[in-house]
């Protein structure tokens, strides 16, 4: 269950739940909006969830 | 004349690549041509999976929209791209069980092996056959609709006709050379230049104007997502997540993945991929700062690159983005030809079905570009149309997974009712309070199917997540 959590539901809270707080940030860095600053930090974040996922997880799965 | 010089060599060593791809495996095995005999291991698979995944929609499109409809609106393309990796993460190894248990090339063949001692498994099939082809079209338009744009960088000033014609010779070509090793290997090459290109053009943008003043002049643009922008943007990223692995020709790469453990450790990065994007946004921005009219909004990308760039460079751009939308037709024709051939006319002697296919595909090319020259569209719209279509297998596709009593004709009931509210609903423009249509749809198409089955719920097939990983034949 917590892998599942950690793999899916975190980016899925960041990417959907979050969007109508995320919407009323208004800190920009250069002139971006917070809301594309957000996306474009989850590009990252999202692959660090997977990865968690894979080496706590799944990585000692038989290679099927 | 240095565009199309470029252009042309770029293009050429795409085909040398294809011809390349077929080295070594001239098996005439129809599990080959179309999902290379599961033999890719996570190098190939990556940039099959990406190279088909970003297509022209994504380098022409989504600048296009923000472009078009102001800054916000390019949200819902991120999320929906960006969340399409964690769930895949977790729904894939399983798809890709059962394409293994079931020996399947295509995501009907999953509902025919899992139903094939039920009656009403030959009516699931034929139903997602058919509307997974149908629901294609739309996809093929956003490819010529993209071509057009992004071959009009090289000047040729000729008829969208002609070059849509031109573009369907090309596509078609790759498939002929070697199936889907053909696009793989061009894949590697169309990734690299797609990426080269985003970040030229990205690059041209930023040397001409600083970063915040790209953003700045751009503020006139709403940034903030009103409530019904919230509610559409929401829906369409789950919905479009969650449908991303049903798209046919995403379901047929995973085929050709070596093991689960391949495809987890592929998706892991895949999010990465998308670190293009921003490029794509600051393209987008500096063409709205601009303020500049453009009589065609989807063509922002290009604008800034034929107007930033010197000739040979734009060369590489429009080969970037053709082979992009080229790629992925390629793939489409890929993965409509075993649905015709194995799924529709499965029964017919071999020779009866490769006509039947080449046919389809035909005709297939031929509604896209018909479709493209008469009801043009913003190409992140055709997008979202055809996800209507394919979210809607997603219920079935768990079902085989995980629900012991699913029952093939509720779940064909369910797609088949869900196809057609998504589509009247879009034709007659039915207000569903702002949330994505198809999302509207997939709450009915899941009610059908769970209730039929409950109601019907006969003889039983033991779900694929149950059964347990399927072990490697002996010698593989």
């Amino acid at each position: 269950m917590l892998r599942v959590f950690v793999g899916l539901g975190i980016p899925l809270i960041a990417i959907v739940a979050m969007l109508p707080v995320v919407n009323e940030v208004t800190f920009t860095v250069f002139n971006i909006p917070f809301l594309y600053l957000w996306m474009f930090s989850w590009f990252i974040l999202s692959s660090v969830c997977l990865g968690i996922c894979w080496l706590c997880f799944d990585r000692h799965r038989a290679e099927y | 004349m240095a565009t199309t010089i470029v252009f042309a060599f770029l293009i050429a060593a795409s085909l040398v690549l294809a011809v390349m791809a077929k080295k070594g495996h001239h098996s005439t095995d129809v599990r080959d041509f179309f999902v290379a005999s599961r033999q890719f291991g996570g190098f190939l698979l990556f940039f099959l999976s990406v190279g088909e995944i970003y297509s022209i929609g994504t380098i022409i499109g989504f600048p296009g929209s923000i472009y078009a409809k102001g800054g916000s609106y390019g949200i819902w393309y991120l999320g929906y791209n960006l969340l399409a990796f964690p769930v895949a993460y977790f729904l894939n190894p399983l798809i890709w069980r059962a394409g293994k248990l079931y020996d399947a090339v295509t995501i009907a063949d999953l509902f025919k092996g899992h139903f094939r001692d039920k009656r009403g498994g030959r009516v699931l099939e034929l139903t997602v056959t058919i509307s997974a082809i149908v629901f294609l079209v739309p996809w093929g338009q956003v490819q010529f609709g993209g071509l057009i744009i992004a071959l009009g960088g090289l000047g040729w000033h000729i008829n969208p006709a002609v070059l849509i014609i031109f573009a369907a010779a090309l596509a078609f070509l790759y498939i002929v050379i070697s199936g889907i090793r053909a696009p793989a290997f061009v894949a590697i090459l169309k990734d690299v230049l797609m990426v080269v290109a985003v970040v030229i053009t990205g690059g041209a943008a930023l040397s001409q104007a600083h970063l915040s003043n790209i953003f700045h002049s751009a503020s006139a643009v709403s940034n903030h997502l009103t409530a019904p922008d919230l509610r559409f943007s929401m829906s369409t990223i789950a919905f479009q997540a969650i449908g991303y692995f049903m798209l046919p020709f995403n379901t047929q790469n995973l085929f050709t993945a070596k093991s689960e453990q391949t495809i987890r450790r592929t998706l892991m990065f895949m999010p990465l991929y998308m670190m293009i994007f921003p490029f794509l946004v600051v393209v987008a921005y500096y063409q709205l700062g601009l303020h500049a009219h453009l009589n065609a909004p989807t063509g922002a990308f290009m604008a800034v690159a034929t107007h930033l760039l010197p000739p040979w460079v734009l060369g590489v751009v429009v080969a970037g983005a053709s082979l992009s939308g080229l790629l992925v037709l390629a793939g489409l024709s890929l993965a409509i030809g075993p649905l015709v051939s194995r799924n529709l006319f499965g029964h017919v002697p071999e020779q009866k079905q490769r006509t039947a296919a080449q046919a389809v595909i035909v005709l297939f090319l031929g509604a896209s570009i018909v479709m493209t020259l008469v009801a043009p569209n913003m190409l992140t719209t055709l997008i979202s149309t055809a996800f209507f279509g394919m979210t809607q297998f997603l219920p079935g596709v768990l079902s085989i997974m995980f629900f012991r009593r699913a029952n093939p004709l509720a779940i064909a009931a369910g797609i088949i009712v869900g196809d057609v509210i998504s589509v009247s609903f879009y034709v007659l423009k039915v207000p569903t309070f702002d949330l994505n249509i198809g999302a509207v749809a997939l709450t009915v198409n899941v009610a059908i199917l769970i209730g039929g089955s409950l109601l019907a719920g006969h003889r039983q097939v033991t779900p694929v997540a149950l059964r347990g990983a399927v072990m490697p034949a002996p010698g593989e």
